[in-house]
């Protein structure tokens, strides 16, 4: 399977790879969504949703607002429903 | 195919791995899609430069060269079958990703530009630090068939407990009664909704909470590995338990309100209570179907063994030991694997039916193609062979044409010799007669001469 894989740099300088699970543009704005495969006692695992933003000197990863959380998380949904069965 | 960006800011939310697995599904999909259309550009300038050879082959007069273009020829044929075969499977997939974005008219999958493309090195910089105080939001109740999705804290934190089994608070007279609120069942054809029960605010003086029981979704599906099991909500609980584990101290997490601690100490003893618990056996399928949320049932089952509508704890925990006792949890995942394997085997023997169909229909017209060209070729032919017979004919008679014109030519001269050989005859004899009749003039001038002397 072929896979896209993202540096994210933390606070720390840190570079950390995460593999990209999805990345789609919805009104102009660019949404990644990445994981870092971290599980918790469940077993649920963690999916991390930023905005992308092209700068001069490369990318940056930002906070979705409020506002457009709700439609990424729709998004995700409607994805999920749909591979259900498939 | 890495790109660096600077993390400043995200939205975390946890999900099951069923749900991560369509997630990866739907994005390997994509990614086959955009290979797809790769291999298939370069089997189009391929068959192209071929088709060039075989055309410069087929104009060549060299008999050697009569191999090669067969080779050739076989060459092209296979490169058109691959590349309609990737044309298919791009197809199929295209329509199925298509189906899905239908829901989502604004949603454009993939890069907006291409992110693969080699930046120029970033310089690290310390991103300014999210100071926003984190919180613990918990999805909106959904309609069944809808897959839970935990958020992480991003805001200030609101502590809320989990829909647990609870007691009215306990008096010094007598033992306390749980009290079971009504419930809805769902119906046996409905699927198993799988959710994480909604963490719901608690109040020691008016314990509301039971009115929301019929409501509350079943746990999400586990993996196959074995895990502790279910305990009654434990996963709600486990799930605000590493929401605040998690989370990092900062300044203002120590300024959390009485409140929201006094019940976070409550969660924890609640949860002990529930570890404490002993494992539960299987129930029969029958039953599990019939009450899919397992409070529900729980409820109801306690109705049956006790005959009454309100228990007490020590009822509750002895519900174990009646017969035909089980662990919800354990069961649901058995079931729901089963449907999942069953609705999993069915689709793969339609796609191999629809693929076989497919693959049919398009033997079918290339048959039917072939065929019209053989007639067309067959028409050509038959209209050459006529118009040889016409130029055939028409040649045959120029020919007998011109043999008569010889013939007549020919006697056309002998009649021409012979009027000539009479014409000489006729010259002759005239000659004759004419001397013959000079001579008799000549002599009748002697003899008048004669007299006349």
């Amino acid at each position: 399977m072929m896979e896209n894989k993202i540096q994210v740099i933390n606070e720390q300088g840190k570079k950390i790879e995460a593999d990209v699970l999805l990345q789609y543009t919805i009104d102009e704005k660019e949404i990644v969504l990445y994981t870092f495969h971290e599980l918790d006692e469940q077993g649920m695992e963690t999916i991390h949703a930023s905005r992308l933003i092209k700068e001069n000197d490369g990318y940056k990863l930002e906070r979705i607002t409020d506002e457009d959380w709700m439609q990424v998380k729709e998004v995700m949904r409607e994805i999920i429903r749909n591979e259900e069965g498939r | 195919m890495n790109i660096e960006a600077i993390h400043t800011g995200d939205n975390p939310v946890k999900v099951t791995k069923p749900m991560m697995n369509n997630l990866n599904k739907f994005n390997t999909r994509h990614l086959q899609i955009e290979q797809l259309n790769g291999q298939i550009q370069s089997l189009g300038e391929e068959i192209k430069e071929l088709e060039a050879k075989v055309v410069e082959l087929s104009s060549s007069e060299d008999k050697k060269m009569g191999k090669e273009l067969k080779t050739t020829e076989k060459d092209l044929n296979n490169l058109k079958k691959d590349l309609e075969k990737r044309t298919n499977e791009k197809q199929k997939l295209e329509t199925a990703e298509k189906e899905i974005l239908a829901k989502l008219p604004n949603v454009q999958i993939g890069k907006k530009e291409d992110l693969t493309n080699e930046l120029s090195d970033i310089s690290v910089e310390m991103p300014t630090v999210n100071s926003e105080e984190p919180s613990f939001e918990m999805p909106a109740l959904e309609p069944k068939k809808e897959e839970p999705m935990v958020e992480m804290p991003s805001e200030e934190p609101t502590f809320e407990m989990p829909n647990v089994i609870q007691e009215e608070p306990v008096k010094e007279e007598k033992e306390p009664e749980v009290k079971w609120p009504e419930f809805n069942y769902m119906p046996e054809e409905e699927e198993i909704p799988r959710r994480i029960p909604e963490v719901e605010s608690i109040n020691k003086e008016e314990d509301n909470s039971w009115k929301e029981l019929a409501e509350v979704p079943v746990v999400p599906i586990y993996d196959e590995e074995e895990k502790e099991p279910a305990k009654l909500n434990a996963a709600s609980i486990n799930i605000i338990d590493s929401l605040i584990n998690n989370e990092e101290d900062t300044e203002e997490d120590e300024k959390i309100s009485e409140p929201v601690q006094e019940k976070t100490e409550e969660v924890k003893e609640v949860k002990k209570e529930e570890e404490e618990m002993p494992v539960l056996e299987e129930v029969t399928l029958k039953d599990y179907i019939k009450f899919p949320n397992y409070q529900a049932w729980l409820f109801t089952f306690a109705q049956e063994v006790y005959g009454k509508e309100s228990f007490t704890k020590e009822e509750i925990l002895d519900l174990e030991n009646k017969e035909n006792f089980v662990s919800e949890r354990r069961f649901n995942t058995g079931r729901v694997k089963q449907a999942i394997a069953l609705t999993n085997e069915n689709e793969k023997l339609i796609e191999k039916t629809q693929q076989a169909i497919v693959a049919r229909n398009a033997s079918q017209t290339l048959a039917k193609n072939l065929t019209d060209e053989l007639n067309d070729t067959k028409n050509s032919l038959e209209e050459l062979t006529n118009k040889y017979d016409e130029q055939s004919t028409k040649l045959e008679n120029t020919e007998n044409t011109l043999s008569l014109t010889k013939k007549e030519l020919e006697d056309t001269k002998n009649e021409l010799e012979k009027t000539k050989k009479e014409l000489d005859e006729y010259k002759t004899t005239f000659n004759k007669m004419r001397g013959i009749m000079e001579t008799s003039t000549n002599k009748k001038e002697d003899k008048k001469s004669k007299e006349e002397k």
